[in-house]
């Protein structure tokens, strides 16, 4: 009985398919399969309808709750709101765009609707599209995720991405977005990068992360191309938040912080076929100790 | 120190774009009613922007679920709950095959899921929902909810069960 349950469990994770279940525990499986075929298309009725919605609070209007207001906090940084976040939130739930996603250890290769630039996805990140707009001249896609991009020249070419946004004329460089930073690298010519009103100008050969709420120092890249195309992920000096993201889209896995302290950077490369090594080379290098149960790492001090 | 404050708008934002309709699913899956859940999933967000300084970032989610579920018990006559559903509109060409081996029968299916569903233990009810409509990995609705992942499987199986079981019967009595 017990022993049913672990292969439930793990049919439910994605594990094993409906027919190994079958195998383990016979035609309940079945009947199991249906259920969860059927719950997993639902959503409440008239979901779209009743949506919470954080700009009313971010702008100081609060509905219900009315103990505790620093009034002047929602106040002061009402403004700044920028043009961004509803130019790319409007770009994410555009009805007529196209979806592209890499799958789990898959990098993606894309032909741009203007039939010459190409994006380079990395493992487990998407890209959104609209192509009537590109149609008539706007470059524009929306990132979640890291990706290469070689751009040609012509009409201004954006990338949004839910922490910043890129915009160039040609060029070829990378945005990466995991882990709440957002890291733009620059291959060849120039980009402009833009985060909260911030901007940064990256030239070929320079790289820039954001983090914290400010552009640090540039640091400088030897590679024409990003490491992550050639099977390995290479950092320098990046957040352990956004190793840790990487670690976990590139294979799979959940990494449980604990009480790891996160505030450590990472300088180095691993493998992007090996996850003993990747664990290996990253958590040793940071004195942290980690243990592998499945699918999940538990971090420890 | 801290990397990413609440404080700040875009990470502010980005809690409530990754976590605002499972917490107010959440509440939903509680007590039925949905206009009710967003309002009390709405006072949770303006909980947390007034307290985002208290709150670290890797915190944010299960503060968001305790808060909204203390609104709840708060308010909310524990009653029988009805829950119903529609299906999505954005479904993945693979959810919409519809899988050969069905076992039940089609007709009157998804009412009488609804209404096993609508019975089944709260807790039980709130983790299987959080699973598998908003594709919240066990470990989250842990973390989420203050559950050990062994509790969170045990309500995932127990949940399962109990809807094949009762199916079961009903498919019998009709027979």
């Amino acid at each position: 009985m017990a022993d049913n349950e672990k292969h439930i469990i793990k049919w439910l994770n994605g594990d094993i398919s409906t027919e190994e279940l079958r195998s383990q525990i016979g035609d309940d499986a079945l009947k199991y399969a249906q259920i969860n075929q059927e719950v997993e298309k639902w959503e409440p009725i008239r979901s779209e309808e009743f949506l919470t919605s954080v700009d009313k609070i971010i702008q100081g209007e609060t509905k219900t709750i009315t103990r505790s207001i620093n009034w002047w906090k929602p106040l002061s940084i009402a403004a700044s709101v920028a043009l961004l976040l509803s130019l790319s939130i409007w770009l994410w739930i555009q009805p007529d765009s196209t979806t592209y996603y890499a799958e789990a250890g898959e990098t993606k290769e894309i032909l741009l609707p203007d039939g010459l630039s190409v994006v380079t996805l990395a493992s487990m990140s998407s890209l959104k599209l609209d192509e009537e707009l590109w149609s008539e001249g706007n470059r524009e896609v929306a990132l979640t995720g890291k990706a290469l991009f070689s751009v040609e020249p012509g009409n201004p070419f954006s990338v949004h991405t839910k922490s910043g946004e890129v915009t160039v004329l040609g060029t070829t460089f990378t945005v990466d977005e995991l882990g709440g930073s957002f890291h733009v690298a620059c291959y060849e010519g120039k980009v402009r990068a833009t985060v909260s009103n911030v901007s940064q100008l990256v030239v070929g050969g320079e790289s820039y992360l954001y983090t914290e709420g400010k552009w640090e120092d540039k640091i400088e890249i030897s590679l024409n191309s990003p490491s992550w195309l050639n099977n390995e992920s290479s950092f320098t000096n990046a957040p352990l938040k956004q190793v840790i993201e990487t670690i976990e889209k590139q294979f799979e896995v959940d990494i449980v912080e604990g009480k790891t302290n996160m505030d450590r950077r990472f300088t180095g490369s691993f493998p992007n076929d090996d996850l003993k090594s990747a664990l290996k080379i990253v958590f040793t290098s940071l004195e942290i100790e980690y243990k592998t149960e499945k699918n999940e790492i538990y971090l420890s001090e | 120190m801290s990397h990413s404050s609440v404080c700040e708008e875009q990470v502010f934002q980005e809690v409530h774009k990754s976590h605002g309709q499972s917490l107010r699913n959440f509440l939903f899956y509680k007590f039925g009613d949905l206009e009710k859940a967003r309002d009390f999933a709405q006072d949770a967000f303006i909980k947390l922007w007034h307290n985002c300084s208290k709150v670290p970032f890797e915190k944010a989610k299960s503060y968001l679920f305790t808060v909204a579920n203390r609104l709840f018990l708060d308010e909310v006559d524990h009653q029988k709950v009805v829950l119903k559903f529609q299906h999505r509109q954005n479904l993945t060409e693979s959810q919409m095959e519809s899988n050969p081996e069905y076992v039940y029968r089609e007709e009157e299916f998804k009412n009488r899921l609804e209404e096993i569903i609508s019975e089944l233990p709260e807790k039980q009810r709130t983790v299987f929902l959080l699973s598998r409509i908003d594709k919240m990995k066990n470990k989250e609705i842990a973390e989420s909810l203050d559950l050990s992942i062994k509790t969170v499987e045990k309500h995932m199986t127990n949940s399962l069960k109990f809807l094949k079981d009762n199916l079961d019967e009903i498919a019998n009595v009709k027979i």
